[in-house]
């Protein structure tokens, strides 16, 4: 069977950190899987144990079906991307592209072929002759890419490769990278901290944090449900909205504010985290469907996206400052707003709206939810409740 | 995938090896050489040297056991004492003057003029010549018959000196050698050194109102402290491991007025073929210049913690 | 300031001129004494500036059986050093730097203890050892002490460590063996640092003197500096062949040095400035 299967993969460093704890998948043939995370969550050291310049503590790794947990990297039959691209900075693009095939004895005019088909795919037919330092970042990107295609490997792993060119770059290789992969269907993974990469790339995406993933699956189910609440909290821009509630008597209470819901008698009286997607509100009108659950908010800032607006007000409930969201947030300043939002007890929330001008700042509106963008979780252990109408119409 | 078959079945000896020998086993072949030629001629005989030095060797019968009396013997040597001396002299004005007109020498090239890059060739290529050139070359410049400094004295109307062939000057003019053959070495260091001074530091300073000789003292030689003592250290290890320059000039003449440590236990060792008493004095020797070495480091490891 | 307005150059060529003609003024007379006759310099006293030139001090030398095979001598020992040097000590370095072994660290720190350790105390084991593999009175013994040098480890080592380790993982990935990487991607990258120890290697080697006066006895076996300072003894008379012969023995060094000057100087300080 082609494709990669990691099972039970445990990486502990040298100082005892675990980098890994016990991962499994099975990535199939020609899929893009993404691993994607907060910074150290393990990510890059998944990906370099399957191209093997890691040891695997515990654990065996699946290449085409072999085993290939102790085999050295040449031996592999794959090809990585680097986040620096780690081109060889004494040889040309042509030799840079060439390196892998000469070092497997490919003819040498095949490797001609090769090359220069692969440098004019990829535009570089002109820089051929160029030492790696007289490129552009966006060149050798390109450059990096190549050197991996050529070879035509069983897997090609790419490390953030996209995370040092400038933003608009980096928007448009995104969309030239998953055209690639239409044209060169390759099993394929790609490492990112940036959940927009990867849930546009990705065929499956694997959320991991500290080393465990937490959710494996395509980008749709990973939006629509989220296992727990850092899935939750980490997939979505803007962000999850995320508050601290209590479900009762048929509906869920946070602040003054009560929504409610068909099915949710069957959860009984308890405290859970309410998440609201950003794009699951709209403006209460006679469009909306009427049995949608209502809020009542100040707007204290509007930004206009064009063909959208983002609404930014706060609810009097407590926002959710589990270790769990702070790590999905990110670093600095998701703690240093951790502190300032337990000073005023409320939670900011952001509503999408796809319309321009939905409101004012200042003005108080009204505010329809799609329920099935509506989302609970544990506060104990993070997992998402489900209930019953929530699986029906998401399904 | 043929090629991963074999791999499959050798992986549980891998496994093994690799509990025992680390990740890289190879590695043990890239440092094989090293760790024969540099371990095994180095630290192998620090420990036979040591063995040796308390037996009596001549270096070809089989010797025998003699206790401390090598030890005892060195403590008690009389030319090894006049060595020790010549070598306390020797060190006690090579060192400062070297340090001293290096640094100077150094200030002095550090600016852009023209003609400044001949001018540090110059100053540096005594030093990059075999010390055995450099005895050799003034060997005959002092000569004292047909030496062109006695014959500068000449013309001068100066009366003419003995020079190397002097007791009583030898040991000075083998330092005058060692100087002119050494300081451009202190030059380039110093000249490295300085293009690693903040010229901001120079600048707030001057800014300050100091004047150009203030700056020097209060800024730049401070900021010089470590390349000196780095440079205190090697020129003292130098010193008092002279050897070459004395064999190419007097060979310890004249009336033994030149013989140093190290030339002395050369010709306990292979000329009179004292095998153990050599290797005893060697090794009190060594261990100053351990020490010192160690002083060295000691101080770079304060550096660093304390910048 | 009124000297410097009124010199057409700036007043510190007064001071840096005479001391650097001092530093050079032994050379010149080296070159010109080897070429006056012996009668020039066996007046007294003797002449400074020669009338005629006479080339019999380079026959002697050149002409001889001794120094060109003292050079040839010299040129082996240099070359094959260097060369082993260049390859054990990137080896060594690399490994070092690079591969996780067992001992590793304490192996590492063993070598670099050896380069305190003064000559004195290993060299008359070495000289036993060198007797016991029959290499005295041999080039022999005089290259495999020197085969590697923990300096040039030491060098090796940091160079690797500061190269870029995603450069040498791409060509893992690409196919290359652990010596693959080496050959293939950090060595050609280690050029600089290898033009260094080749340097310095030569240096010490070309103009070693102890070593060679301990370990060999016979004159054909001689390398330039054993050979010159020999000569000397035997021929104190005949000067202009005895500075010829100094200054054969200095010309390699001088050439490789006014070649590569930058890189001479940068290995001569990268040790003491870098730490
Ligand atoms: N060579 C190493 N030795 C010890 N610990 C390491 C090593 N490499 C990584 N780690 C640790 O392992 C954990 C995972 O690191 P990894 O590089 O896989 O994270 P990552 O998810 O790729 O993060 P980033 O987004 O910052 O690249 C981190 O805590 C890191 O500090
Ligand atoms: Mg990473």
């Amino acid at each position: 069977m082609p494709g990669v299967t990691l099972e039970r993969i445990t990486k502990v460093y040298g100082g005892g950190v675990k980098a890994v704890d016990d991962v499994s998948m099975a990535i199939g043939d020609a899929e893009y899987m993404v691993l994607v995370g907060p910074s150290g969550c393990g990510k890059s050291t998944l990906l370099r144990m399957v191209a093997g310049l890691e040891k695997v503590t515990a654990g065996r790794i699946l290449i085409g079906g072999d085993d290939a947990t102790d085999l050295e990297p040449r031996d592999r039959d794959i090809a990585m991307v680097f986040q620096s691209y780690a081109l060889y900075p004494h040889k040309t693009v042509r030799e840079n592209l060439a390196f892998g095939l000469r070092r497997r004895r490919v003819p040498s005019d095949e490797i001609r072929t090769k090359v220069d088909a692969m440098g004019a795919m990829l535009g570089l037919a002109e820089l051929m002759d160029r030492k790696p330092a007289a490129l552009s970042g966006g060149q050798r990107q390109r450059v990096a890419m190549g050197r991996a295609l050529v070879r035509e490997p069983r897997v090609f792993l790419l490390d953030e490769p996209l995370s040092n060119l400038d933003a608009k770059l980096r928007t448009s290789m995104r969309g030239e990278l998953a055209r690639l992969h239409e044209r060169l269907p390759t099993t394929t993974i790609y490492v990112t901290h940036d959940q927009v990469e990867a849930m546009t790339l990705g065929s499956r995406v694997a959320v991991m944090r500290d080393g465990v993933v937490q959710q494996c699956d395509s980008p749709q189910v990973l939006f629509d449900r989220p296992a727990n609440l850092f899935v939750g909290a980490f997939i979505g821009a803007p962000a999850m909205n995320l508050v601290e509630a209590r479900v009762g008597g048929g509906a869920i209470h946070f602040g003054s504010h009560a929504l409610g819901a068909p099915g949710l008698e069957e959860l009984g009286d308890r405290r859970l985290v309410l998440g609201l997607r950003p794009t699951c509100f709209a403006l209460a009108d006679e469009r909306c469907d009427p049995r949608w659950p209502r809020l009542s908010a100040e707007v204290d800032v509007v930004e206009e996206l064009g063909a959208e607006s983002n609404l930014l007000f706060t609810v009097d409930a407590p926002p959710v400052l589990s270790d769990a969201v702070r790590e999905a947030i990110g670093g600095e300043s998701g703690s240093d707003e951790g502190r300032l939002l337990a000073d005023d007890r409320r939670a900011r929330f952001t509503a999408q709206i796809a319309e321009r001008r939905a409101a004012r700042a200042g003005e108080r509106v009204e505010l329809a939810m799609d329920p099935t963008q509506l989302h609970l979780f544990d506060p104990a252990s993070g997992e998402a409740v489900e209930w019953s109408w929530s699986l029906v119409h998401t399904a | 995938m043929e090629a991963l078959a074999p791999a499959l079945a050798t992986a549980p000896r891998r496994r093994l090896r690799e509990r025992l020998l680390g990740e890289h086993p190879t590695a043990w072949a890239f440092i094989a050489p090293a760790v024969v030629i540099i371990l095994g001629l180095t630290i192998v005989p620090v420990v036979w040297s040591l063995l040796l030095s308390f037996r009596s060797s001549d270096l070809i019968s089989p010797s025998h056991s003699v206790g401390l009396a090598n030890y005892k013997a060195l403590v008690h040597d009389p030319a090894l004492g006049a060595a020790v001396k010549h070598t306390l002299i020797f060190t006690v004005l090579y060192v400062p003057l070297s340090i001293a007109a290096g640094l100077g020498l150094a200030l002095a090239l550090d600016r852009r003029i023209r003609l400044i890059g001949l001018y540090r060739t110059l100053i540096l290529i005594p030093f990059i010549v075999a010390t055995a050139v450099q005895g050799v070359l003034f060997s005959f410049i002092f000569d004292q018959r047909f030496g062109v400094v006695n014959s500068l004295l000449q013309k001068l109307g100066l009366p003419t000196q003995g020079f190397l062939g002097d007791p009583g000057q030898a040991l000075y003019i083998i330092i005058l050698i060692a100087l002119w053959g050494s300081i451009g070495f202190c030059v380039i260091i110093y000249l490295a050194a300085l293009q690693d001074v903040p010229k901001e530091l120079k600048e707030a300073a001057a800014v300050d109102g100091a004047t150009r000789w203030e700056v020097l003292r209060h800024v730049t030689i401070p900021q010089l402290a470590p390349i000196t003592v780095f440079l205190l250290v090697w020129q003292t290890l130098f010193a008092l491991q002279l050897f070459d320059l004395v064999y190419a000039t007097t060979r310890g003449g004249p009336l033994e007025s030149t013989v140093v440590i190290v030339y002395y236990i050369y010709l306990q060792a292979f000329q009179l073929f004292h095998a153990g008493y050599a290797a005893a004095i060697a090794y009190v020797v060594a261990l100053v210049l351990i020490g010192l070495s160690a002083l060295q480091i000691v101080y770079r490891r304060w550096r660093v913690a304390h910048p | 300031m009124s000297l410097r307005r009124r010199l057409p150059f700036s007043p510190w060529h007064l001071a840096l001129a005479p001391i650097a003609i001092l530093f050079a003024l032994p050379f010149a007379w080296m070159v010109i004494s080897s070429l006056m006759s012996t009668a020039q310099i066996n007046r007294f006293p003797p002449t400074i500036i020669p009338g005629s030139l006479h080339l019999e001090g380079w026959e002697t030398v050149l002409g001889g059986a001794e120094f060109p095979r003292w050079f040839l001598n010299s040129t082996i020992v240099a070359v094959v050093t260097v060369i082993s040097n260049l390859i054990f000590c990137s080896m060594a370095g690399y490994a070092f730097a690079r591969l996780k072994f067992r001992g590793s660290t304490a192996i590492f720190l063993l070598i670099l203890a050896t380069l305190i350790i003064p000559f004195q105390i290993t060299m008359i084991p070495t000289f036993i050892v060198m007797h016991d593999l029959h290499l005295s009175d041999t080039l022999g013994a005089l290259i495999v002490p020197n085969l590697v040098t923990p300096f040039g480890v030491f060098l090796m080592r940091q160079f690797f460590l500061n190269l870029p380790i995603e450069v040498e993982e791409a060509a893992r990935i690409d196919g290359c063996s652990r010596f693959g990487v080496l050959l293939h991607v950090a060595t050609p990258l280690a050029k600089p640092a290898l033009a260094t120890l080749a340097a310095l290697t030569f240096l010490v080697s070309w103009n070693e003197l102890f070593w060679p006066l301990i370990v060999i006895n016979t004159d054909s076996t001689f390398t330039l500096p054993v050979g010159l300072t020999t000569f000397q003894g035997a021929h104190s008379i005949d000067w202009p062949a005895v500075m010829a012969g100094n200054a054969l023995t200095a010309l390699p060094v001088v050439v490789a040095f006014l070649l590569t000057q930058r890189t001479f100087i940068a290995s001569l300080t990268s040790s003491a400035v870098k730490g």
